[in-house]
């Protein structure tokens, strides 16, 4: 483009990576120039403010400034992989804890049909009398007996089949998920289980 | 797929459910219609008593174990259709 481009060398630079260099004329000299050639003003950003800087300094309050914490926490022990261990093992079973609370409220829920309902049932054959019922409490107990028991525990035993078929049904679907491929098992976590039933 | 049913406790439970259902449904309807009944004078032994609350317990039972066992054996078909694989897609595109 211009002669003195294609002719001269800048000596502030290397003169390999200039165009015209041949490599014949590098001498001792020239790099000693390039290295001692002043450096290009660059911009520079500017100090702020005393009063932003005060706002920007971190807290040297550990319970303020988590960083602090962690830091100091990572200082006084060492790198066992079971110190973290007790990080993540924290936050897993409250979720999975909330995530089971309506199921087992459901097998609670069946559970107690079936037992008030054959309870109930039982009571009311022990109370049995050949001749009809002997005084107020006991036809009570029999016509609550023979109208709620059987239903309690019909409707029990039909919850107690759903839950067997809800939690084969959790058991199925995690089998049947396709699984991680391996590269990505072993980046998630060595011995942990990508996912969880 | 068979495999993995009888891999799953659950069917296992099921299954036994069922079987437990329709022995129990069995028993009943047996037991009802080989009733007698109970002929006494004045008041009934303890064996008369037993076997007249068994004859409660053999009427209550068939309705029940029918529909236990009826669900259970739905709830086995319903884990076995979920319990099937995805199946890849040939290379028409289509599914096999």
């Amino acid at each position: 483009m211009s002669e003195g481009a294609t002719t001269g060398i800048d000596p502030r630079f290397d003169p390999r990576f200039q165009r015209g260099y041949t490599g014949h004329e590098v001498s001792e000299a020239s790099r000693a120039d390039a290295a001692s050639a002043p450096l290009p003003a660059v911009a520079r950003v500017p100090e702020p403010p005393e009063s932003v800087r005060s706002r920007m300094a971190p807290s040297r309050d550990p319970a303020a400034d988590p960083a602090i914490e962690i830091s100091a926490r990572a200082a006084g022990v060492d790198d066992d992989p079971e110190t973290f261990s007790g990080w993540i093992a924290e936050a897993e079973p409250a979720s999975e804890a909330g995530a089971d609370a309506p199921f087992r409220a459901a097998w609670a829920v069946s559970a107690a049909a079936v037992a008030i309902g054959a309870a109930l049932f039982w009571a009311g054959i022990s109370s049995f009398d050949y001749f009809g019922p002997s005084n107020e409490a006991d036809r009570v107990l029999q016509t609550v007996s023979w109208s709620v028991a059987p239903s309690l525990i019909e409707v029990g035993c039909l919850g107690v089949v759903v839950m067997l078929v809800w939690t084969g049904l959790r058991r199925a679907r995690a089998q049947a998920a396709p699984r991680p491929a391996r590269g990505a098992e072993a980046v998630v976590a060595p011995g942990v289980p990508a996912e969880r039933a | 797929m068979i495999g993995r049913l009888a891999t799953n406790p659950a069917v296992i439970v099921l299954v036994i459910l069922a079987v437990l259902s329709l022995v129990g449904a069995v028993w009943g309807i047996q037991t009802s219609v080989s009733d007698q009944g109970i002929t006494t004078q004045g008041e009934p032994t303890d064996e008369q008593l037993w076997q007249l609350r068994l004859m409660r317990i053999a009427a209550l039972l068939p309705s029940i174990a029918t529909f236990v066992g009826v669900a259970a054996l739905l709830g086995i078909l319903v884990i076995a259709s979920a319990s099937r694989r995805p199946t890849a897609p040939s290379r028409s595109g289509a599914l096999t």
